[in-house]
């Protein structure tokens, strides 16, 4: 137990170092992020970079998946990036923005007694499902052919293989043009304890899922209220299906988490008032977004468009009320080109040399246009007469229209775009090609679904927030 | 009723709250808390033992059918079918036909709703066990096309059917009934299976009790969503307060009726959460008492029951090579899962060279062992030389062979 728990704690640690290094290096002089979100933002993009990083290290030299050669990586980026951050942040380094937060009114005591009462429910489901989770042997699918199964082969073999015995016609296809980091954090967490635990190589999934609860709190929390934002959390882990995929070994939530990073940096952006500022948040969300390719081939295929489609409006749209200089403009342009050519392109060439597909549940090859006509009753059915969202659906759509000028006009322009080309996107996915099978069985349209929630869920909040507050400065 | 008249009756409703509070909660109340079974389910029977036939019956097209001491038993060789006019002093929601027949018999439940073209009768296929004075109950319920007050009703039988119906009885449930029918299952929860990571069916009400145990069974659920519930009182409620922001002198009328709406849905939003965190917490629980309590030797894994013990207990055993036999049904996802278990040592085909030492069987009627020590696959020798290490059930078992 001791050796599990420091493997857990060095596996974390490690990679979260990593990328608080490097989120404070893009920061550069002007600060922006509270501790809370750098640590969680650092976990999140250092994890899925160094194990990329490993990975490509392991293609182009050889490198092994053994203990020396991970630490290798994690060690050689933390001497790096501390260097890069001291040279570039000097004596700023240690400073934390001065962030000003909402105020946090004195409550009721029967209204604080509620939220207590909703604290222990949610923390107590959550708890359930983790003790679950670590505690029973993988019962999905996917975990045991997918994710769980490529990470212990990367164990086992300690190297990148593309053919494993009995297991190649599937290795050879879709397993393989997965992104490696999800099963390459499972082979490091195995690595750092000597041996291939369940427990221990599924405990990352949680870490994950508290990263997505944390990161919708510090959100709600710049624009409303600490009850506000505890109520974001709640809302969260009361969506059965995000608790659902919280607490299983898939990378639903491993993806949500970074579109919803990349777009909260983008929301940040919208918000400030200061030019220095909104530098430092479209840096953060350069790199973010950067990172969607590494994470499932939804993230290259369907999200990294939707995505740089959202930031390119949003840059456009700065720039006509002359938030942003010309120059800002070109340089913010850049810091995405360049994040992008630094993560996705090495992926993408990786795929074509070894002539992976790039869709998820069909290849793009396969996409041809027809409509099926059943699909939008499917997904009609699943988006409102069913109980994975409980009521979301339905009420952001209330939301929206009530509180339309917060949700079109004001820096939640950003997630409301965002959301609508998704479900625009999906919706088309789903009913004009061979993806409405996905739709007609339920499985990839209510998985895309879980990819969208903590956006959904944070518009919906935020625009309540809005309605019930009357404030207008959202 | 117009708008306005609507609208008055809204603003008199929330405006004189406490008054509708004082007087008519209370009798509200009270009609409520009257104990239900003081209405009593009300139900008919249709008796075909002793050779009686209930009512007038016509029958056509069937080579044999005649009244026994066990019931009217049809033996035919060409299709037909017997229909008669109903005369129930209750609306029906259920049947429960009790039959016997020699094998399992497909049929049809013919009916007749009154008001309808007299060709417009619905069919309802039916399945009936093989067995003897065996029930099928028919929950009529579900189906759009039931008006529970048939004026015709009967059955249709294939060719080659041999069948006795020996009873029918016919349940009708009142209003309260049926509302404590849909409650329970409301709260009925589904179990943590294979579909519960793409979707979760959510609470579905259904307003009789017998197919309510089994209401998650054979997906899709039949019955209404309670989503529907929830969009009406949300639907109503909104449209409530719309009219009294309307009416209202008050200032702040309209962001006093937002508010309301808004602690409307969270409430709804809330009660919902309760529900679906019960069957939530319900899946753990049944892991708690299907895993966690038990010994290893008598644990059980959700949908894969005995599997992954059997896989457990025989890991030392299929991990000492780099090969090894697995036999199991087609069709389900064990071998996916025994792979992943025993990587890096994997399962290989049946005739796969060199044979591999060991070999996991698990719920294979058609594999055994003889008593020279042979593993057969039907008449086929898979392996010899070895005997059973371990049996997990009376189909499922660890071969080895001596090296």
């Amino acid at each position: 137990m001791i050796i599990l728990t420091t493997a857990f704690l060095i596996g974390i640690i490690l990679p979260a170092l990593n990328g608080c290094l490097l989120l404070r290096f893009l920061e550069g002089r002007t600060p922006v992020l509270l501790r809370l979100e750098r640590w969680t933002l650092g976990f999140l993009a250092g994890l899925t970079l160094t194990m990329t990083l490993t990975f490509f290290l392991a293609v182009l030299a050889d490198l092994p998946f053994t203990l020396p050669g991970f630490l290798a990586v994690q060690l050689g980026c933390l001497l790096l990036l501390t260097a890069l951050v001291l040279w570039c942040c000097g004596k700023e380094f240690w400073r934390t923005p001065a962030v000003p937060l909402p105020s946090s009114p004195r409550l009721r005591p029967w209204l604080l007694a509620a939220l207590v009462l909703l604290g222990i429910w949610t923390a107590g489901k959550a708890a359930t499902g983790g003790f679950l989770l670590l505690t029973l042997p993988p019962a999905f699918d996917d975990t045991v052919k997918n994710w769980n199964f490529r990470g212990k082969i990367f164990y086992e073999m300690k190297t990148v293989s593309n053919t494993a015995p009995g297991r190649t016609e599937d290795l050879l296809g879709q397993l393989n043009a997965y992104p490696p980091a999800v099963s390459l954090s499972k082979a490091w967490l195995a690595t750092l304890a000597g041996r291939w635990n369940e427990g221990l190589v599924d405990s990352v999934h949680l870490v994950w899922f508290l990263a997505l609860l944390v990161l919708l709190y510090a959100t709600v929390r710049r624009m409303a209220s600490a009850p506000w934002a505890f109520l974001s959390v709640y809302v969260a882990v009361s969506v059965p299906l995000l608790l659902v995929h919280g607490t299983q070994a898939y990378a639903e939530v491993f993806l949500a988490t970074h579109i919803f990073a990349a777009l909260t940096m983008l929301l940040h952006a919208a918000r400030t008032d200061d030019p220095a500022e909104r530098r430092s948040f479209l840096r953060l969300c350069a790199l973010l977004t950067a990172l969607l390719p590494l994470t499932k081939n939804e993230g290259l295929v369907l999200y990294l468009p939707l995505a740089l489609l959202t930031v390119a409006g949003t840059l456009m749209t700065f720039r006509r009320l002359e938030r942003l200089y010309r120059r800002d403009l070109h340089v913010a342009a850049a810091w995405f080109l360049g994040s992008l050519i630094v993560t996705a392109f090495p992926l993408l060439l990786y795929k074509w040399s070894h002539n992976m597909t790039f869709g998820n549940a069909h290849a793009l090859s396969e996409f041809t246009l027809q409509w099926q006509p059943e699909a939008l009753q499917a997904m009609a059915i699943m988006l409102f007469f069913e109980g994975s969202w409980l009521l979301l659906f339905p009420l952001l759509i209330v939301l929206i229209v009530l509180a339309r000028r917060t949700a079109f006009f004001s820096p939640l322009a950003v997630l409301t775009g965002f959301l609508l080309l998704a479900f625009v996107l999906q919706a088309t996915l789903f009913s004009l090609t061979a993806l409405s099978s996905e739709a007609l069985n339920q499985t990839g349209f209510g998985r895309g679904l879980v990819h969208l929630l903590p956006v959904a869920l944070t518009l919906g909040i935020l625009l309540a927030h809005r309605l019930v507050s009357q404030d207008e400065r959202t | 009723m117009n708008v306005t008249a609507i609208s008055n009756f809204a603003f008199r409703i929330l405006h004189y709250n406490p008054f509708v509070i004082r007087r008519f909660l209370p009798v509200t109340l009270l009609l409520l808390a009257l104990p239900v079974s003081a209405v009593a389910m009300q139900s008919s029977l249709w008796d075909f033992s002793g050779g009686s036939m209930p009512g007038q019956w016509q029958m056509k097209g069937w080579t044999g059918a005649q009244p026994t001491e066990q019931g009217i038993r049809i033996n035919t060789a060409a299709e037909g079918s017997m229909a008669r006019l109903t005369d129930f002093p209750h609306p029906v929601d259920i049947i429960q036909i009790r039959t016997s027949a020699p094998r399992e018999v497909s049929g049809l439940l013919l009916w007749h709703e009154p008001g309808t073209p007299e060709n417009n009768v619905y069919q309802l296929p039916l399945a009936f066990q093989a067995g003897s004075s065996t029930v099928n109950h028919v929950d009529l319920t579900i189906y759009p096309a039931w008006k529970r007050h048939p004026d015709l009703l009967g059955f249709a039988f294939p060719a080659g059917t041999d069948i006795t119906v020996e009873t029918m009885d016919f349940y009708g449930y009142n209003a309260f009934e049926r509302m404590g029918n849909a409650w329970k299952s409301f709260w009925t929860f589904d179990t943590f299976n294979a579909s519960a990571i793409n979707f979760l069916w959510g609470p579905i009400l259904r307003s009789a009790p017998v197919s309510r145990a089994a209401l998650f069974d054979a997906p899709p659920p039949q019955g209404w969503s309670a989503n529907r519930l929830f969009y009406g009182v949300l639907l109503i409620g909104g449209l409530l307060l719309w009219l009294w922001q309307w009416r209202s002198k008050r200032e702040n009328a309209r962001r006093r009726a937002l508010l309301l709406f808004l602690a409307l849905a969270g409430s709804l939003w809330l009660f919902y959460d309760v529900r679906m965190g019960a069957e939530f917490l319900s899946y753990a629980k049944w892991d708690y008492d299907t895993y966690f309590t038990r010994a290893p030797e008598e644990r059980e894994f959700r949908r894969f029951e005995n599997f992954y013990r059997a896989v457990d207990l025989s890991l030392p055993a299929l991990t000492a090579s780099s090969t090894y036999g697995f036999l199991c049904p087609p069709g389900f996802p064990f071998p996916s899962r025994v792979r992943y278990f025993t990587y890096p040592s994997i399962p290989v085909e049946t005739d796969a060279l060199p044979r591999p030492a060991t070999w996991l069987v698990f719920r294979r009627n058609d594999v055994r062992v003889d008593g020279q020590g042979r593993l057969l696959e039907g008449d086929k020798v898979i392996a010899e030389g070895g005997g059973i290490l371990q049996q997990f059930d009376e189909t499922s078992f660890l071969y080895g062979t001596t090296p």
